[in-house]
Formats: C-alpha cells, sequence, structure tokens
C-alpha cells in the first residue's frame, strides 16, 4: 500500500499526521485525502476533523476513546504542533504554568533566589507533568494566579512588549537586507548597460571615421570607466543615505536597549511654587496699581531712579505693608498672655526670655 | 499669613514690646541693680585707697561705709536724662542733615538701651553719639566715622566707637526698628485715592468707590469752628494737612515716648493721625474693619490712649525749668556714676589684644612686649631676599 499518491498536497503534512486512520471512526486518508486530526489539551486523544464536528457540534461531550470520558469542547481542539503528544503535553502544561509564574530576574535581589524560584516552579511543573498531587499542585497554582493576579498582568505585558520589540527589529533589519539586495542588481543592471552603450558609441563613432580607430577606442573606455566611477560613487553614497534613513527611521520604535532596568515613571511634578505655600493674605487693603502721591510722580519718570529697576510699586506694597501690619496686635494683651505663660512654665525658654525676663541677662555686663 | 502675623515675626514685637506694668518693672530692677552695682564699685575704690593709706585710717575712729551715703538717681530721674539725650541725639541729627529714619532709629536705640542699663553705668551723653553712629550704618545711611567725630564737640572716633559693642549688647543685637513713617505715607496714599474716587474699601466692605468718595466729603470737620468740606478738592487739602501734622507727631512725640514699647507702628501712625483729625481717621478705620466687627472699638480705645500718650509726650524744646531740673540730676548723677565704668575708651582698649592695658587682662607686660619685638624682627626680616632665618633646632 503505497501513501504518496494519497498525498496530493491537498492538506500540508503536519506532525502526527502520519497513522493514516482516525482512531474514532477508522476512516482512512485513502477514502479521505484532506484528512486532518485534531487534538484536546484535556486527554490530548486524537481524532479526525469530522469526528470532531460530528461528536461536539451540539455542546460539550465525553471523550469517545474507550476509557477517557472527559468532557471535551469543541472549541478546545487544535491541531497538534509536536509529532509526540506527550511532548505537545508537556509544552501545554510548561506555557501554562509560565504564564502564571512569570517573574523575571530583575525583581529578585540574588541570583540564588532567582534560581530557589526557578526550582519551585519547576518542580510544580513536574507534579502536573507526571500526575503527581495534581489536584494540590492545581489548587497551589490557582491560589497563586488569584494573589498575584496584578503583577501577573503586568509581566504578561512587560513580555509582549519585548517580543513585540524583538520581533520589529527582526523586521527592520529583514528590510534593510532586502533594501541592499535591490540595490546591488540595480547597481549591476545599471552597468552592463553603460558598458553596452559605450561600445555601441565606439562603434558608432569609428563608422562615421572620423579620427583613428585606437584613439577613438581609448576614449571610450576612459568614458566608459569614468562613468562607472562616478556611479559607484552615487550608488555607495545613496546607499550611505538609505542606510541612514533606516537607522534614523527605524530607531525611535524598534531599536531598544536590552539589558536596561525597568524604572518606574516618576508622578508628573506639580508647578514649581518659589515660596513653598507661602502665601500673604491681606486682611485690611486690597494692594492697587496706582497711588496717587505727588512725591511718587517724580520716583515713576525720574530716569536716574527706574534706571537701576527702581519699582514704584515696590514701594507702595511696602508702604501699605507697613501701614497696616500689626494693626490687630494688641501688645498689651498679647504680651500679658506670654508673660503669664512664662511665669507658668510652660512657655519655652526663648519665649521667657522675649517676654522681658531676660533683660536681667543682658544687664550684667561683660567688662 | 495676615499683615499682623508677619509682624507678629518682627524683633520688635518679639523682644521690645512690653505691658506698661512690665516696662516699669523692668526699669526698676536696672535702676535697682545698676544702684548696687555703683555702691559695691565705690565701696571697692574707698578699700583700696584705704589699704594704701593706713595712717588715714587711723585718723578716722569712726569708720563710715561711703558706698551707703551715695545718692543714686531714682527711674524717674533716669526716664528724664534719658528723653533729653534723646531729644540731644535728634538735634545733632537734624544738625547733621540726617534722614528722619536715621533719627528716629538712634532714638529708639538709646531707649532701648536704657531699658537694661543705667545712665548711672553708663553715661547717656557717650552712648548718644554711639547710638547715632550706629542708625547711621543700620539705616543704611553712610557718614565716615571721621566726619561725625569731628561734629561733635570734645569727641574723638574713639569714643565714638568705644561703646558700640555695649550699646548692641544692650539691643541683644536686633538692629531692626519698625518705625511708623512710612506706614503713615501708606495710609496718606489710600486716603488720597478714596478723595479722588479711585480708593477700595478693606476686604470684607461692599462700599463702591463712589460712595466712599461722597461719604469722604460728608465727613464732620476735624474742628468744631471750622468748615465743613464741599468738594473732593477740599478732601484733598485737608487730607495734606492731616499728613502734616501726623507726621510731625511721629516725627518727635512718638520717639520720645514709651509708644514704641507699648503700641504697634500700625497702631501709632493711626492715633497721630487720629491727634490730627479725628474725623478722618475713624471714618478711615471703617473703611478698612467693618463696623460690626469685635476689633472695631477695642482698636479705637487702644488708638485713644496711644494718642493721650503722644500728646503727653515731652515737648521736643524743653523749657528753662526742665533745664534747670535737667542740670540738678546731672550733678546728681557726677557723685553717683560708676566708678569702674567711666572710661569707656580704656575698657575698649583694653579688651583689645595686645594693647597696653591687657596687663591686667592676664597677659604679662614683658610677654606682650616680647612678642612685639619677635613680631617687627620676622616682618623686617621677611623683607630680605632669602626671607626670614629658620628657627634654631634646640639641642
Amino acid at each position: 500500500m503505497s501513501r504518496a499518491p494519497a498525498r496530493n498536497g491537498a492538506a500540508p503534512r503536519r506532525p502526527g499526521d502520519e497513522d493514516d486512520i482516525c482512531p474514532v471512526c477508522k476512516s482512512s486518508r485513502y477514502l479521505n485525502p484532506s484528512m486532518r486530526f485534531l487534538v484536546n489539551p484535556e486527554c490530548y486523544h486524537k481524532m479526525c476533523e469530522s469526528c470532531v464536528d460530528r461528536i461536539f457540534s451540539h455542546g460539550p461531550a465525553p471523550c469517545p476513546v474507550a476509557g477517557c470520558a472527559r468532557t471535551l469542547r469543541k472549541a478546545r481542539f487544535r491541531r497538534q504542533t509536536f509529532e509526540d503528544l506527550h511532548i505537545e503535553r508537556e509544552v501545554d502544561i510548561r506555557r501554562r504554568v509560565a504564564g502564571v509564574f512569570n517573574k523575571r530576574e530583575e525583581e529578585f535581589e540574588s541570583l540564588r533566589d532567582w534560581n530557589n524560584y526557578l526550582e519551585e516552579v519547576e518542580n510544580l511543573t513536574w507534579n502536573l507533568l507526571q500526575g503527581v498531587d495534581v489536584k494540590e499542585t492545581e489548587k497551589k497554582l490557582d491560589a497563586y494566579k488569584r494573589q498575584n493576579e496584578q503583577e501577573i498582568k503586568q509581566n504578561a505585558a512587560i513580555e509582549s512588549q519585548e517580543n513585540a520589540n524583538t520581533e520589529a527589529q527582526f523586521a527592520a533589519q529583514r528590510e534593510q537586507a532586502r533594501l541592499r539586495r535591490e540595490a546591488a542588481r540595480n547597481e549591476e543592471l545599471d552597468e552592463r548597460r553603460e558598458k553596452e552603450e559605450g561600445r555601441r558609441e565606439m562603434v558608432d563613432m569609428m563608422a562615421r571615421g572620423d579620427g583613428d580607430a585606437d584613439t577613438i577606442a581609448r576614449e571610450t573606455q576612459k568614458v566608459v570607466l569614468k562613468k562607472s566611477t562616478a556611479r559607484r560613487t552615487a550608488a555607495e553614497r545613496s546607499r550611505q543615505q538609505a542606510a541612514a534613513k533606516v537607522d534614523n527611521g527605524a530607531a525611535a520604535p524598534l531599536f531598544s536597549i536590552q539589558g536596561l532596568k525597568r524604572v518606574v515613571q516618576p508622578a508628573p511634578e506639580k508647578e514649581y511654587d518659589p515660596f513653598g505655600g507661602y502665601v500673604i493674605k491681606h486682611e485690611y487693603y486690597y494692594l492697587r496699581d496706582h497711588y496717587e502721591h505727588s512725591w511718587l510722580d517724580n520716583a515713576r519718570s525720574d530716569a536716574q531712579i527706574t534706571a537701576g529697576g527702581y519699582d514704584v510699586r515696590e514701594y507702595c506694597a511696602r508702604a501699605m505693608m507697613e501701614a497696616f501690619g500689626g494693626l490687630g496686635v494688641f501688645v498689651e494683651d498679647e504680651i500679658r498672655e506670654r508673660e503669664e505663660m512664662a511665669d507658668k512654665g510652660v512657655g519655652t525658654a526663648s519665649a521667657a526670655a522675649a517676654g522681658g525676663g531676660g533683660g536681667e541677662g543682658v544687664d550684667g555686663d561683660v567688662l | 499669613m495676615t499683615e499682623d502675623d508677619i509682624y507678629r515675626t518682627s524683633t520688635q514685637y518679639r523682644l521690645w514690646s512690653f505691658t506698661r506694668e512690665s516696662l516699669a518693672s523692668l526699669r526698676s530692677t536696672t535702676n535697682a541693680s545698676a544702684a548696687d552695682g555703683v555702691r559695691a564699685a565705690i565701696r571697692s575704690q574707698h578699700v583700696g585707697q584705704a589699704g594704701s593709706d593706713p595712717a588715714r585710717e587711723g585718723s578716722n575712729d569712726k569708720p563710715s561705709d561711703p558706698a551707703k551715703e551715695v545718692d543714686c538717681l531714682t527711674v524717674e530721674e533716669e526716664q528724664k536724662l534719658v528723653g533729653f539725650y534723646c531729644v540731644k541725639a535728634m538735634q545733632f541729627a537734624d544738625f547733621c542733615e540726617f534722614p528722619t529714619n536715621v533719627k528716629a532709629t538712634a532714638v529708639q536705640y538709646l531707649k532701648r538701651f536704657y531699658l537694661s542699663n543705667s545712665p548711672m553705668t553708663y553715661h547717656p551723653k557717650e552712648m548718644m553719639a554711639a547710638a547715632l553712629f550706629l542708625s547711621t550704618k543700620t539705616e543704611n545711611h553712610y557718614t565716615s566715622l571721621r566726619s561725625f567725630a569731628s561734629k561733635l564737640p570734645k569727641t574723638t572716633p574713639e569714643s565714638v566707637v568705644a561703646p558700640e559693642f555695649l550699646l548692641t549688647q544692650g539691643l541683644r543685637f536686633t538692629f531692626d526698628v519698625r518705625h511708623p513713617h512710612r506706614g503713615l505715607e501708606g495710609g496718606i496714599m489710600e486716603l488720597l485715592g478714596l478723595a479722588q474716587g479711585k480708593g477700595q474699601a478693606g476686604p470684607g466692605i461692599k462700599q463702591s468707590s463712589e460712595q466712599l468718595q461722597k461719604e469722604m466729603v460728608d465727613i464732620e470737620p476735624a474742628k468744631e469752628s471750622s468748615k465743613k468740606a464741599r468738594s473732593a478738592d477740599e478732601v484733598v487739602r485737608r487730607i495734606q494737612v492731616a499728613h502734616g501734622k501726623a507726621k510731625e507727631v511721629g516725627k518727635s512725640s512718638a520717639l520720645l515716648t514709651d509708644a514704641y514699647f507699648l503700641y504697634t507702628p500700625s497702631q501709632i501712625w493711626l492715633s497721630s493721625l487720629f491727634l490730627a483729625d479725628e474725623p478722618l481717621a475713624r471714618f478711615y478705620i471703617n473703611t478698612k474693619i467693618p463696623t460690626t466687627s469685635t476689633l472695631t472699638p477695642k482698636l479705637i480705645s487702644t488708638l485713644q490712649s496711644c494718642a493721650e500718650l503722644l500728646r503727653s509726650s515731652a515737648s521736643a524744646n524743653p523749657g528753662e525749668a526742665e533745664i534747670k531740673a535737667l542740670t540738678r540730676i546731672d550733678k546728681k548723677l557726677f557723685k553717683c556714676r560708676n566708678p569702674d565704668k567711666v572710661d569707656l575708651v580704656g575698657i575698649n582698649k583694653a579688651q583689645k589684644r595686645d594693647s597696653k592695658g591687657a596687663g591686667e587682662n592676664g597677659l604679662d607686660e614683658r610677654v606682650i612686649k616680647k612678642r612685639k619685638l619677635e613680631r617687627e624682627k620676622s616682618e623686617k626680616e621677611a623683607e630680605g631676599i632669602f626671607g626670614p632665618t629658620l628657627a634654631k633646632e634646640t639641642n
């Protein structure tokens, strides 16, 4: 029985397609050349596409393989990647575990911690693979997933970003290589055409017969050479330009430096306040821009005064501040209060000194 | 922070504001301790004299204590004397054509200094010159020491500078004095604006500038005899008159009384405006503080008492009777001065290093002389081409 004629290129050959008989319906590729096999990661039992359609179209159903009886859904069926289903399963499990335990080396303080973590994860994976304490391990996995949902999501995002970056880099490199090849091809074509033209010209000149054949040949040769060198330098230049363009254009989004530590984005800076939140609130007056006072007019217009940067408004602000600074301060009451505080010993030493008790300290003289 | 909070940060408020009682008690303790000092100094001097002259002691069968007989100045006499020298300082400042702030600061320095020191210890005549010179420095009005000293009779640059450190110590190294003068200018600026209908009432009062201008014209006249203002121009003239009067009060009686210790500069200039034109001042306060506020009556009563204090001030030109009283006090002071503190220039010199008087202060005169010789020698040698000789090693 020859298999070769059955494979008419209808379905591309994939691993796992060797056993050409479906274990469920027993139909063979011989009868159905476009047969494809699918597996469900629930139990990894292989069956053909038509069986999947037939059995699982109306919702979940038990696996038709004898002795399995796991409930399978149609959506989970897929084509297998590896020929060996054990490996297929292992890869699936590893992918799942790695999706949950996606911590990165940068997050660990020392290499030892990182390695310990990896070992732990590997133990867990191995348990799942070998079917040791599956229930408990699953529980652990779930618990961890629930606890660290946020972190897992963040790390996943970082990883996908990295993948995208590397892919973009590869794409850029490919594009560059293509451009280079094209340029080389064009160059070659140009050169050939020019040579052809030069030769034709030489023949024309000789046919016209103006001048010695040898000199004509030499000169044409020279012209061709000159042209070719000029073209070569131009091509070189354009290639450099193209390279530069690719560098510049692609650098910003595609180029990424590897091995950098990720830094947390600082919160946007607040608007700068030179006084650190210190505000003067006027209680008794509004400061006006212009005050009528005969002798201020002189200061406003005199070049000798204004040239130095003197601003009359500064004077006005100061005068108004002095006019009302302390209007509501009743020295008699406030100082008495302060003295009483000092007498009670509640106040600080400086308050006592300020209260006038310090006078004796000064009058004891130094001489 | 409000204007009041800013004033509360000043040293004038923190160190130099008092109640009337604390001011009086501070002065009497200063007087008492100074009198004790004078008696102790006279006694020790007497003992020293007696020790060197035993024959005299022998002849004196009843050893009387001369210190007990010393008649010290009272607090009032001290006050009068200091007040007189404040006036002198003002006159001298006028003579030197110093600006008002220099003059006022100097007077306040004197007043502050004599809160914790007595004229019996340091004579105000010497302190006056020092205070005035210090205030030219702190108020940024440069005057050279030589020219300053040459203007005062019987004064040398040394005698001006000698008590300077004492003075700064008495001032507790706080040189900032808040005067009411600039505040008065600010207030007048605002009043003029109000009179011309461009002003604005303080926060919390809703009155348009036109309303205020109209009200201003209706203010009662300062004196019953004078006529009521009829137009805004007349109001402006009235403000200018009040300004001149208040300025005079600020320049003289505000300085000579204890107003700076008892009130804030803002209250002082408002009280001087009160003295000059009471209805105008009342109107102005009403544009600043709502009439319903509890602050108003308190402020008015404070201003009234301050105005009373300013009115009662000693005049800047003492009469004949006062001069007589002052000469009597001065004569009394001559007898009760602290003999240790008379020669301020000498004391000042003695404090300086390597001075002649340092012998008493620990360093032996021979040591000083030796050092001086060594220094001169090394200076001379240093001028040579190869520098001074190296120190010889002692074997």
